[in-house]
């Protein structure tokens, strides 16, 4: 049964472009609408419309398919119909500064409320010194000091008076007063004084000791007086404060008298103000003044002088028309909830409520919020942060180290904002799999995934909308229009890139760098339109750039380096194919994959994963194959040989199975001691059945083996065994068309491990009669035949004196 | 204006008096500035007043204490103690202000009464400075009775400081009658203006108001065309405007003749009580005769 080699037609379905009704893209409208992704649109309109808690937007699909563009113009669209957001301002706290407050206010209040306060501030500092400095104050001030002069003179001109009707003095001493006796002005000598009599000198003591009482009492009032003109003062001050600052602050509550929170925040400036207000001038002053030495410097603070009544127009939604989408493309920490300045003051971290700025979430806030998710998450502290202010629906400004404890410098702890807008996620469907199972709050966190597809069928319908949509990114990214034949060639290109002939790449990354490329080139060839050559001229310079890795392997085969036949006949021995990704360049490496057979326990030994080089899926398809054989062949007695399979002149890590049934074929070649044909090369995986099933890449398998063969010179005998269910996913290089239609090279549909054979082998696999038995000759018989003999040998062995059996089975 | 009646406008030394009551770093700073402004010699002289000493061998003297309202006794050793930790503490205090402006300083220390210690070292040339409650019994008299007392014998001006109250910035302010004694003060008051810059303020009382003139050209002729100093004449509308305007002074320096024809010696003492600024008192005699 002699499998037929694919005709050169089946290896490419070229683009139709007679049916296409335009000369160049300039001649088609533009596409509004997203390509092949409706399934994601619905998502993202749903999680958009849906006003319910959890519902935020995970966006996956590869890279290059447009996530961000699309939901943000979905998003954008939609926020323009919303309203926008109101402002948010902090405030500084007056009873606990390091507690600033959160206002919300209409949208624009809080850009007039800035200013107004900012005005007032200004007003008041030049009304209030200018109060202070009039002559109604002074007077005032004046007198008040003067009565309390008085006051104090008073009692001591009383005490003195009466000291010195007594002869009695009353003299400053270095920490104090003190009472004497006074003769001819000055005190009296203590030997005059001890030459007294008794009754004078004790009368002298008694009257000293009388007004030393009552200089006591008036000493002890000093503080009393003092305290008395100190609030008796500061009564005045605030009487002039209040004349000056109540009027400016009347008209500020009458602006914002509808306006919650603005009107008690204005009391409360009030009353700070009439406490402290003529301190913070002089403060400013004295910072101000030519001669500020240090210890002014320290009122500079901020939050020291007037700042403190400032407001700090947190988030203004007057720079947005609508609900805004913002898009944070560096979500740090800090960069999605904000963060708390710090300026440095006399070699210390210090802050205050106007060091307060706004993040990613904030300025979101009432609208939408676009993240890559990869960014996100290799952001220390963001994923936590971000989710625990979804879940909480507020947002708490708190730096890492706060979080961690780490930082001790003066800080503050700003008011919650409450937080209502959708978050959207983009990132590879990888991440989204992951966080879906291992971060149990993330499905109810992120309740809509919108799922973008990486291609789109391939239809007339489809390649004209693709046409389409070719015509829009040339004219929004100003490119040279595309020729029908140019459009066609893309096409053809976006189904090679999609590995399959009836589907189309919408990874538009890749391709709008294709249409540019080709642009350059058109460019450089001085034409005004894009044709099928500059496309191409793009792929291929695409392709060399990328290819040196490649071209060093296939040098390797050539010059004898790495063993591989494309001639001849081998034992156990066949080429199978690989692919290997480097970036976005992928190509095929053909190797030569060998087995051995001996009696043995029934294993089949792959060698590649016994030096930890193969992955699990490619042990799989080991396993799978020795399972084949197990049920394919004397299956009433026990497998009984032992088998090895290898990856020739492999040094790197193997993965995928899509060479077991290449190494099946080796097997079988190795049992039934047929030579396998070296001309021809096997990629397709298989099943327990013997079926050969698809597998990847196998464009650039194909085209790997005929790369070769060409270098080593086209005999007309070589070609490739795919599996069958691959043929639609044919694009190849126009090169092997030719070759394949020159019949010097050949694809063979395989469908089954009997069919491979019989090509490889060029010998019958032989199907089992009636009776059970493969015929005479056929591959299968004398696979059959020798797997029996080992069985036999093996039972020999099994016997009393069979020790070597056993010996057999633990070397295995 | 005759040469006899010239102030002698070199300050050779401005003799700064201390004594055991609290001295005012802004006082200092404003003997040092007026120094600084002179190019003159700030000196300290520190009395250890005879009185307190006596009082302090009394046997029944106590102190009481002003900040904490508390008596102790006194004794010698303790009061000599206290004065002497006194005087070291305003010798470095006007060390520091003497270099802090690059001028020259000097400092003893005198026993004695204060004021006849301060008189015993003061000489023309001088202006002697002392607050307004300088001496043991600073509190005991009115304070304007003691300075003008003290003025007249004083061989020199009085600079009157104030005790704690900071200085504060503003024009020299002086009156003017016309006479020959005012118009040495003038050239002492423009010197000094003219050193530190400032605004001199010119009250014109009555009978002076036609010397408007020849003050504004000896004052350019004095200060020169570089001098930064101001000069402004007023004229107030009568004697209880100016004597209000000079009682009620509150920042600047007063420059005042103690023995004015013009203003009566109960306005003098007015003005001594109630204005809030320094004062740098002349008395006719030394203006004239020993200034020179």
């Amino acid at each position: 049964m002699a499998i037929s080699p694919l005709a050169a037609e089946n290896l490419y379905k070229a683009c139709d472009t007679s049916g296409m009704a335009f000369r160049t893209t300039d001649d088609l409208d533009d596409l509004s609408e997203v390509v092949g992704q409706e399934r994601g649109l619905e998502a993202i309109r749903f999680a958009a419309d849906i006003d319910q808690p959890g519902y935020n937007l995970f966006v996956l699909g590869p890279p290059g398919t447009g996530k961000h563009t699309t939901v943000r113009q979905i998003l954008e669209a939609k926020a323009a119909q919303e309203p926008p957001p109101p402002d948010w301002v902090y405030l500084n706290n007056f009873e606990t500064p390091h507690q600033p407050k959160a206002l919300c206010l209409p949208r624009g209040h809080g850009r007039a409320l800035e200013q107004e306060m900012h005005g007032l501030t200004e007003e008041l500092r030049t009304a209030v010194p200018a109060a202070f400095e009039s002559e109604d104050y002074r007077n005032r001030r004046q007198s008040l000091e003067d009565a309390a002069r008085e006051q104090q003179e008073q009692a001591f001109r009383g005490l003195r008076e009466k000291a010195e009707a007594q002869g009695i003095a009353l003299v400053r001493t270095p920490l104090g007063f003190a009472l004497a006796p006074i003769r001819d002005g000055g005190v009296i000598e203590p030997k005059e004084f001890n030459q007294l009599p008794d009754e004078e000198r004790q009368r002298i003591e008694s009257q000293i000791h009388v007004l030393q009482e009552e200089l006591e009492e008036i000493v002890k009032q000093i503080p009393v007086w003092a305290m008395e003109q100190r609030d008796a003062l500061r009564a005045l001050n605030r009487e002039v404060t209040a004349q000056t600052i109540d009027q400016p602050l009347d008209r500020l509550k009458t602006r914002f008298a509808d306006i919650a929170g603005v009107l008690e925040h204005l009391d409360a400036v009030r009353k700070d103000l009439l406490d402290n207000l003529q301190v913070l001038l002089q403060a400013e002053a004295s910072t101000r003044g030519p001669g500020a030495g240090p210890a002014q410097m320290i009122s500079r603070r901020p939050g020291d002088g007037l700042k403190r009544y400032q407001v700090n127009l947190f988030v203004s939604g007057d720079e947005v028309q609508g609900a805004p989408v913002i898009y944070e493309d560096n979500p740090s920490l800090q960069n999605l909830i904000g963060r708390v300045e710090h300026i440095s003051e006399m070699g210390a971290l210090v802050t205050d409520f106007t060091l307060i700025k706004a993040g990613a979430l904030h300025r979101a806030n009432g609208g939408y919020l676009i993240l890559d998710v990869r960014k996100l998450l290799t952001q220390p502290f963001a994923w936590d942060a971000l989710k625990r202010a979804l879940k909480a629906g507020k947002m708490r400004i708190e730096s890492a180290g706060q979080m961690l404890s780490l930082i001790t410098t003066v800080s503050i702890e700003p008011a919650d904002i409450p937080l209502k807008a959708k978050v959207v996620l983009c990132g590879e469907p990888l991440l989204y799999y992951l966080l879906s199972s291992h971060d149990p709050e993330f499905p109810t966190l992120f309740k809509v995934a919108a799922d973008f597809d990486g291609s789109m069928p391939r239809s007339n319908d489809a390649e004209a909308v693709f046409a389409r949509m070719l015509a829009t990114m040339a004219r929004h990214e100003g490119l040279r229009p595309l020729a029908r034949s140019a459009v066609g060639r893309v096409i053809e290109r976006s189904a090679r890139l999609a590995q399959d002939a009836e589907r189309l790449s919408i990874e538009l990354s890749a391709i709008s760098d294709l249409v540019r490329e080709a642009d350059f080139f058109a460019g450089e060839a001085g034409d005004e339109v894009i044709t099928a050559s500059h496309v191409q001229r793009a792929i291929d310079t695409q392709v060399r750039r990328a290819d040196r890795l490649r071209d060093r392997s296939y040098e390797m085969i050539e010059r004898g380096f790495v063993f591989l036949d494309t001639e001849g006949e081998a034992v156990g021995q066949v080429n199978g194919l690989s692919v290997l990704q480097l970036g976005r360049f992928s190509f095929g490496r053909p190797s030569r994959i060998t087995a051995r057979v001996r009696l043995g326990a029934g294993k089949v030994i792959d060698i590649e994963r016994e030096v930890e080089l193969g992955g699990p899926l490619h042990s799989k398809g080991v396993l799978i194959l020795s399972s084949f054989l197990a049920s394919h062949y004397a299956i009433d007695r026990p497998l009984s040989l032992s088998a090895s399979l290898v990856f020739e002149q492999s040094y790197g890590g193997i993965e995928g199975d899509s060479a077991s049934s290449a190494e099946l074929y080796a097997l079988l070649s190795a049992l039934a001691e047929a030579p396998i044909k070296q001309s021809l090369a096997v990629t397709g995986s298989v099943n327990q059945n013997g079926q050969v099933q698809t597998i990847g890449g196998v464009n650039e398998k194909i085209e790997g083996f005929y790369d070769i063969c060409k270098r080593c010179g086209l005999s007309g005998s070589q070609g490739v065994l795919i599996p069958a269910a691959n043929q639609k996913h044919l694009m190849l290089r126009q090169e092997i068309i030719e070759a394949v239609r020159e019949g010097s090279f050949a694809i063979y549909p395989v469908k089954t491990i009997d069919e491979g054979i019989d090509l490889l082998c060029g010998l019958p696999a032989g199907v089992r009669d009636d009776d059970g038995a493969f015929p005479e000759g056929s591959i299968n018989k004398r696979v059959e035949d020798r797997l029996i003999t080992f069985a036999e040998a093996r039972r020999r062995f099994g016997s009393p004196a069979g020790e070597p059996g056993r010996d057999e089975s633990k070397h295995v | 204006m005759s040469e006899a009646a010239q102030p002698d406008q070199r300050v050779r030394r401005i003799l700064v008096a201390l004594d055991s009551s609290t001295f005012s770093e802004a006082a200092l700073a404003l003997a040092a500035d007026i120094a600084a402004a002179t190019t003159s010699t700030l000196s300290g002289l520190f009395v250890e007043d005879q009185d307190l000493l006596r009082l302090a061998q009394l046997p029944f003297s106590r102190e009481i204490q002003a900040g904490f309202a508390t008596s102790r006794d006194l004794q010698p050793e303790g009061l000599l103690r206290d004065l002497r930790a006194q005087a070291a503490l305003a010798r470095s205090a006007l060390a520091e202000q003497a270099e802090r402006r690059r001028i020259a300083w000097s400092f003893q220390v005198a026993q004695g009464r204060c004021e006849e210690a301060v008189l015993t070292a003061a000489l023309g040339g001088d202006i002697i400075a002392v607050t307004r409650h300088f001496g043991p019994f600073g509190q005991a008299a009115r304070v304007s009775e003691r300075i003008r007392r003290m003025a007249a014998r004083a061989p020199a001006p009085l600079l009157i400081l104030n005790n704690a109250a900071a200085n504060r910035p503003g024009p020299t302010v002086m009156p003017y009658d016309a006479s020959p004694a005012s118009e040495g003060l003038f050239r002492l008051a423009t010197a000094i203006c003219r050193a530190r810059g400032d605004l001199l303020e010119v009250l014109l009382l009555e009978s002076a108001e036609a010397a408007e003139r020849t003050l504004r050209a000896e004052f350019e002729a004095l200060v020169g065309e570089r001098g930064s100093a101001g000069l402004r004449l007023s004229s107030p509308p009568n004697r209880t405007a100016a004597l209000r305007r000079l009682s009620e002074l509150d920042r600047g320096l007063l420059v005042l003749q103690a023995d004015s024809g013009s203003l009566e010696p109960a306005q003098i003492e007015l003005i001594l009580e109630r204005a809030r600024v320094p004062i740098l008192l002349h008395v006719e005699g030394d203006v004239s005769g020993k200034g020179s």
